[in-house]
């Protein structure tokens, strides 16, 4: 499609009404196109008032007692704040067997925690509690915490899925993403190759506007590599992921080789 | 006001209070949103208990996930707004797949609504709202009706020629201008500086 007809569908896509296939040509504009990123984001605030040209109607009577009632029945999720971090071989061995198969984690988390309680049973018992057992109980809680993070994401029922596809410079590489918006994004790679030296692979979440970095990856030897990122809900909606070289230390927007790429 | 520059939302003071499990945060938005979320449900469902059920569902992930909501970044009415118009679209999704209003549609039952970027929801007012519900009724009716069967509906283009019995290339000139022409109207009430 020309530059034209795709800009006629900024309307039809800032409404959600274009097809699958359009999404992906449109999207894929946009990624290049800052005309029609401001074509898109002129139409936002309009599209989000249409939910308020609907008749008003007083909801049922009895619906307020339902929905305090069913609350007061049902806890609060924990709060995730923990900032973006690379996963350890521990929980990256946990979160790959999650993707996979989505089940499990529960026992998990069940495992950590006995671990956990375990470990503080043992601390204290002892007067001389060690610091390598204080920094194992930390280990710990961080893993319980990130463990439960991955599993709001992946359990999360508005779930994007992105697959990533190696470039020639990493054939054989696999990667794949998944992304809530309030829970934030989980990736996990493998068979990357070794990073050169001074170098260092970055995450990139491809938007409308410019990619925005989601950390920089440390692959294990074997070149797997799983991420828990906690990102902010104005996030503009993924397009894509990205994985690219940068000099070591990462950079603000992407200069590098890119290694991985998937769209939406 | 359902949307507000977030830094003034006092709806966050109420998701906070429920984030920390205090019920009565929760009661709080119900008074304040609940009317607007089962008026949008009621809107595309047509239907008092299914539009009860999504309404239910909302305001228990808003319990559930209020301290996953992070204060500064859009609105609090624009998050349940946008979860319910996006549950309300799996309900007709699943209805359609039934059989029970259109045939099977060319959109995978399993995609979702493109999440609008909360910082969208900052500077829209109830006034504004108003105004284009005002503006939605005096476009042109087929103008009108293509919006509302995408918007209220979920439906695509192609779905959308065939509800109207319409050629495609004019179901999406008639969005464009539809959208266009509120777009005008949304543009011009911002200039007038209508008071939030």
């Amino acid at each position: 499609m020309t530059h034209d007809e795709l800009r006629e569908l900024a309307a039809a896509y800032a409404l959600d009404t274009v097809t699958a296939a359009e999404r992906v040509a449109f999207e894929a504009h946009l990624t290049e196109c800052v005309e029609c990123r401001s074509e898109v984001a002129s139409f936002r605030p309009v599209v989000q008032g249409l939910a308020l040209t609907a008749p008003l109607q007083a909801p049922p009577r009895g619906l307020r007692g339902r929905v305090l009632g069913a609350a007061s029945e049902r806890p609060v999720e924990p709060r995730i704040t923990r900032p973006v971090r690379v996963w350890g071989w521990g929980t990256a061995a946990a979160l790959a067997a999650l993707i996979v198969a989505a089940i499990g984690l529960g026992g998990h988390i069940a495992n950590l925690r006995g671990r956990m309680a375990a470990l503080e049973a043992e601390l204290r018992k002892t007067a001389l509690a060690a610091a390598r057992d204080r920094q194992s109980l930390e280990d710990l809680r961080r893993a319980v915490d990130e463990a439960d993070a991955a599993r709001l994401v992946l359990g999360a029922t508005d779930l994007a899925r992105i697959d990533l596809k190696a470039e020639a410079a990493a054939a054989g590489a696999r990667a794949r993403a998944f992304w809530n918006r309030s829970s934030g994004l989980v990736f996990t790679a493998s068979a990357l190759p070794t990073v050169p030296d001074g170098k260092v692979y970055q995450l990139w979440v491809l938007t409308a506007g410019d990619p925005v970095s989601a950390g920089l990856l440390r692959p294990d030897p074997g070149g797997s590599v799983d991420l828990f990122v906690k990102t902010p809900l104005d996030l503009p909606a993924p397009v894509g992921m990205a994985v690219t070289v940068e000099p070591s230390g990462g950079v603000p927007q992407p200069t590098g080789e890119r290694i991985l790429l998937g769209l939406e | 006001m359902i949307f507000r520059v977030a830094a003034d939302d006092p709806a966050i003071a109420h998701l906070g209070r429920a984030a920390q499990g205090d019920p009565e945060g929760l009661a709080e938005l119900y008074d304040l949103f609940a009317s607007r979320l089962f008026s949008l449900a009621m809107r595309m469902l047509r239907d008092a208990q299914d539009s009860e059920e999504v309404v239910q569902d909302v305001f228990a992930q808003a319990w559930r996930r209020a301290a996953a909501y992070e204060a500064g970044r859009g609105t609090v009415g624009g998050w349940l707004l946008m979860m319910t118009r996006s549950r309300a679209l799996d309900r007709l999704r699943a209805r359609r797949a039934q059989g029970r209003a259109l045939p099977a549609t060319e959109r995978d039952p399993d995609e979702l609504p493109a999440p609008f970027p909360s910082q969208d929801l900052v500077a829209i007012t109830v006034e504004q709202g108003e105004q284009l519900r005002k503006a939605l009724g005096e476009l042109p009716a087929e103008q009108r009706d293509a919006l509302e069967l995408a918007y209220f509906e979920g439906l695509t283009h192609p779905e959308i020629a065939d509800r109207l019995s319409q050629p495609l290339g004019t179901v999406k000139t008639r969005i464009r201008l539809g959208l266009t022409k509120l777009r005008e109207v949304f543009v011009r009430s911002s200039k007038q500086g209508i008071p939030t």
